[in-house]
């Protein structure tokens, strides 16, 4: 291995042995001048700009140590606790946060822009205004998927704009655009990523994929999605809307007259738990499953 | 992975080595400059910041401190191990241990890899009965004060952050400690985990984190604690359920309804809302358990305590 002592290296090394240009790597990230002079360690990028060059060329930044400016470092952390109130869905503070990072950030810091942006849209309800924020998101670094002209390189950030733009479409019963994201998407994550299950809303992409090809009739091409979708969940522990995918998967099983449905008490079972506070179970669910189940429980008595 | 500040690196390099701040900006910059740097009001320019670093010795890899490329075949034999001891294929750990030692022998240079694999080799022979439970806790805990050194088994408040091979280790000795007849040292140390994790400060997607709550769980209904064990598995059940994650999960709501009911047993309370609450709790652990791919053989344990209730349940009826 030859020596690898710093980001420019590395960027050098990598992009020459996946065979991929200066002007692919680059594309609304920065000049070609400049990555020229972060190859040959003449310039530091910034950590947000060396992250997303690291993501196109499929690494891990997480991978390695950088040692960052006190801004930088700041506005990483920054970032980290927007993601925490999002999970928490604490909206009032994420807005917040993100007025507060807009006062740091320059005019020209679009990587930074775009990642606000983002953000932002994930606060609206309300899908036209959502799209709208994140296509002006995606138009900072010009990467709206799918592009049919060049071969184009995502980040983490422009992959996951990209797949909300999908999943909003779909809602909207945009059948024909969402198609076409969905499964640009799915190709280039199919043939890019490495790690496939460390994109969490994969399975969701499957997802919409099987449902359309289901309103299409096209029931063999729904099938091998729903199941790769379904395959991914299990194999990863994931729980969230694998009600879903399985109440789709027999769907089309019984279009196809296959008798190897999954159990009705299973897709309950999720159901039951999505329902629940958090997965604990309230006294109205336990009281609903009482009356549905205890028709089966002779059933189980029999089978076992 | 990590990010560093500057200003972090050029204190706690000058500090180690014990220098003044006059000391390192001689012939850089004035010393109150170096003091701004430290606190983070200035950020020192990339020319000043090499200097520095060059003039206290320290290497300047600006950027980028990479992982070495052996490291990642490594890592993929030191997850293999973990699964083959979690599958107690003892026979294949042992083989690995062995190839790693030959292989890797810079990676032993490091204590905190030492330590992984070492725990992995007590764990391993205290299963194959080669060592005594009292003999395991004592290597184990001399093993944790490698890295933990204010270790004590009663245990007090942690203070810093705690690598994942430590809180194996924890989780190890307290199981031990438990199985030994010294509930209170486990539960303790149990508790002290729990107080440890519900810091802010903690990233805690960590693996052992579901390992330690189950077992603590286990410890508390098997010795009559019921509610506080069930109330450990509601926590545990909805920080997986945030972070949807959930290996194990059925575990949990097993233990919730097992609890439940022997808290009924050892009452004599005849609560039907009780016993369907129990009830539920275990049918969902049965669909889970079947649905992921987890232990089956435990899919038959759920089953067979489930019919157990119905049974009752009926012979209440009739």
């Amino acid at each position: 291995m030859t020596n690898i002592n710093t980001l420019g290296d590395l960027i050098t090394f990598t992009r020459k042995s996946k065979k991929i240009s200066k002007t692919c790597l680059c594309h609304g990230l920065c000049s070609i001048t400049a990555l020229s002079r972060y190859e040959n360690n003449e310039r530091f990028p910034d950590k947000f700009l060396a992250d997303s060059l690291l993501e196109r060329l499929n690494l891990s930044p997480y991978k390695y140590e950088f040692i960052d400016s006190e801004d930088e470092f700041q506005l990483s952390m920054l970032r980290e606790r927007i993601e925490i109130h999002l999970i928490e869905k604490k909206f009032g503070s994420v807005k917040n946060d993100l007025e507060n990072y807009e006062k740091h950030i320059d005019k020209n810091d679009f990587l930074h822009y775009q990642y606000i942006f983002f953000k932002r849209a994930l606060l609206y309800p309300n899908a036209a205004s959502k799209m709208n924020l994140l296509k002006k998101a995606l138009q900072y670094t010009n990467c709206i998927f799918p592009n049919d002209n060049k071969k184009l390189l995502l980040t983490k950030n422009e992959l996951k704009i990209n797949y909300y733009l999908a999943h909003c479409m779909f809602y909207e019963h945009m059948e024909p655009e969402a198609y076409t994201f969905c499964n640009a998407l799915h190709i280039y994550i199919c043939n890019y990523i490495d790690t496939i299950t460390k994109i969490d809303f994969y399975p969701d992409i499957l997802y919409m994929l099987a449902y359309m090809e289901y309103n299409k009739n096209n029931y063999e091409k729904a099938n091998t999605f729903i199941s790769q979708a379904e395959s991914i969940m299990l194999s990863t522990y994931k729980i969230k809307n694998l009600d879903c995918i399985l109440y789709l998967k027999n769907n089309i099983l019984s279009k196809m007259k296959k008798t190897n449905t999954i159990e009705s008490n299973t897709i309950n079972a999720l159901k039951i738990i999505k329902n629940s506070n958090n997965g604990i179970l309230t006294e109205e669910i336990i009281t609903t499953w009482a009356n549905t189940v205890n028709l089966q429980l002779s059933n189980i008595l029999e089978n076992h | 992975m990590g990010e560093y500040r500057k200003s972090s690196i050029i204190k706690y390099t000058r500090k180690s080595l014990g220098l003044t701040q006059e000391d390192v900006a001689e012939s850089i910059c004035e010393p109150l400059t170096i003091s701004r740097y430290e606190n983070g009001k200035l950020n020192p320019t990339n020319e000043n910041f090499i200097r520095i670093m060059e003039k206290m010795g320290g290497k300047v890899d600006l950027f980028l401190i990479p992982i070495h490329v052996d490291s990642i075949q490594l890592n993929k034999c030191l997850d293999n191990i973990t699964i083959a001891l979690e599958k107690r294929n003892l026979n294949k750990v042992e083989t690995m241990i062995i190839e790693i030692t030959a292989k890797y022998t810079e990676f032993l240079n490091y204590p905190n890899n030492r330590q992984y694999l070492d725990r992995i080799i007590i764990v391993t022979r205290y299963m194959q009965h080669r060592i005594s439970g009292t003999q395991a806790i004592n290597r184990l805990e001399d093993l944790l004060k490698t890295t933990f050194i204010q270790y004590e088994c009663n245990l007090k408040y942690v203070k810093h952050i705690l690598t994942e091979t430590e809180i194996l280790l924890l989780f190890n000795i307290a199981t031990l400690y438990g199985l030994n007849g010294k509930l209170k040292i486990a539960l303790n140390i149990f508790h002290k985990l729990d107080e440890y994790f519900c810091r802010k400060d903690i990233i805690n997607n960590a693996k052992p984190h579901y390992l330690i709550y189950l077992q603590y769980s286990n410890f508390l209904g098997l010795n009559g604690f019921y509610d506080k064990s069930i109330e450990i598995c509601k926590k545990e059940i909805e920080h997986m359920y945030k972070e949807n994650k959930v290996n194990y999960l059925y575990n949990f709501y097993y233990n919730i309804g097992w609890n439940i009911i022997k808290k009924m047993d050892n009452s004599g309370i005849d609560d039907s809302e009780m016993r369907k609450e129990a009830m539920c709790y275990i049918w969902l652990s049965y669909k889970l358990c079947l649905l992921y791919p987890e232990d089956t053989s435990n899919a038959n344990k759920i089953i067979s305590f489930y019919n157990e209730i119905i049974k009752k349940e009926y012979s209440n009826h009739s």
